[in-house]
């Protein structure tokens, strides 16, 4: 998986940029949704924005929201935060094989560019033989573009609100991601990894705080997947 | 989450930067950790079993949990996939699938 040299090239960007553009869109009322709440939570529309900009983690950030109280708590802010977001070192870890052949500091600027979305474009990409880490930098900068756009609509225009419900388009994200589990599917030898995966993410997701579910799940299904190796 | 919960610009700004670094931690962390860990076969093997395992992971739980729009959705988007081997199709017609029935009843 790791032959010759790995890059981040401008092709390999703007592949990234048209492969996830469907998907971008629903950023924007997602950012809204933020940008609204987050005026709501005392804060102004330049700071919303530049929250959007730099932490670049919806659920974190509506998480952190219900912890915007003065004076700040700083452990617990930061805390929920981390916790919401730690799924993240799971998609580091597997684009590791990946990412080690390319520059050091092409490692540590493509992986600012993580989300859900993208890496799962990026990692479908990768299997179906890309090596361009472009592919994750340019569509999670598509990401970026959507998320940040719509926070500051949601954040300047408050009263227009749309609605992610209309259209359905709540389910486009999950959608897509049992898209890309059906195209993974295929080099799968065994299944027993993700039927883990399924049922630890399911139970925790009844007794763990929210989004623990999916680092738990993860976890499951790559330690089995690390047993079975070589069975 | 009231109004009155000004928070003055340069603690905020601040709180939001500890906040980006406390997520770019989360996300160069896995690479991070798997750079000190020789990457044998096996170790391989447990990272392609890892990518998986976070979508359905990810996948499951929204799904049942979502209710009947959700399901509809994601068992058209699947069915469609498996089928075609075209994600945009099956991804368009999944979610057109729960607008239609989330505007008919």
């Amino acid at each position: 998986m790791s032959d010759g040299a790995v890059n981040i090239t401008l092709p390999g960007v703007l592949r990234g940029v048209r492969g996830i553009f469907a998907i971008s869109l629903y950023g924007f009322p997602l950012g809204i949704a933020f940008g609204v709440a987050a005026t709501e939570a005392g804060l102004s529309p330049a700071l919303t924005t530049t929250m959007s900009a730099l932490v670049f983690a919806g659920a974190s950030q509506f998480a952190a929201l219900e912890f915007w109280t003065a004076p700040i708590v700083w452990i617990p802010l930061l805390l929920v935060v981390f916790a919401v977001n730690a799924r993240h070192i799971l998609l580091g870890a597997s684009l590791y094989p990946w990412m080690r052949a390319a520059p050091l500091w092409q490692r540590h600027a493509a992986a600012a560019f993580i989300t859900d979305a993208n890496w799962a474009y990026a990692i479908a990409a990768h299997r179906n033989g890309t090596r361009d880490l472009g592919i994750l930098v340019g569509s999670g900068a598509m990401m970026w573009a959507g998320w940040v756009s719509g926070t500051l609509v949601g954040a300047a225009f408050t009263d227009r609100l749309i609605d992610p419900a209309v259209f359905a388009l709540d389910t486009l994200m999950v959608t897509f991601f049992a898209t890309v589990v059906v195209g993974l599917a295929k080099d799968e030898t065994a299944p027993w990894p993700w039927l883990a995966a399924a049922g630890v993410a399911l139970a925790a997701y009844w007794v763990l705080p929210p989004g623990w579910h999916i680092l738990a799940g993860g976890l499951a299904g790559g330690l089995v997947g690390c047993v079975l190796h070589g069975r | 989450m009231g109004a009155d919960t000004v928070i003055d610009t340069p603690t905020a700004l601040l709180a939001i930067l500890g906040m980006a670094g406390v997520t770019y931690l989360s996300r160069i962390g896995g690479v991070w950790a798997m750079s000190l860990v020789p990457l044998t076969p096996r170790v391989e093997a447990s990272l392609k079993a890892l990518s998986g395992s976070v979508l359905v992971a990810l996948v499951v739980p929204a799904t049942l949990h979502g209710g009947r729009d959700f399901i509809v959705a994601v068992g058209i988007a699947v069915a469609l996939m498996a089928l075609t081997g075209r994600s945009l199709v099956a991804m368009t017609c999944g979610v057109a699938a729960a607008a239609l029935l989330r505007g008919m009843v």
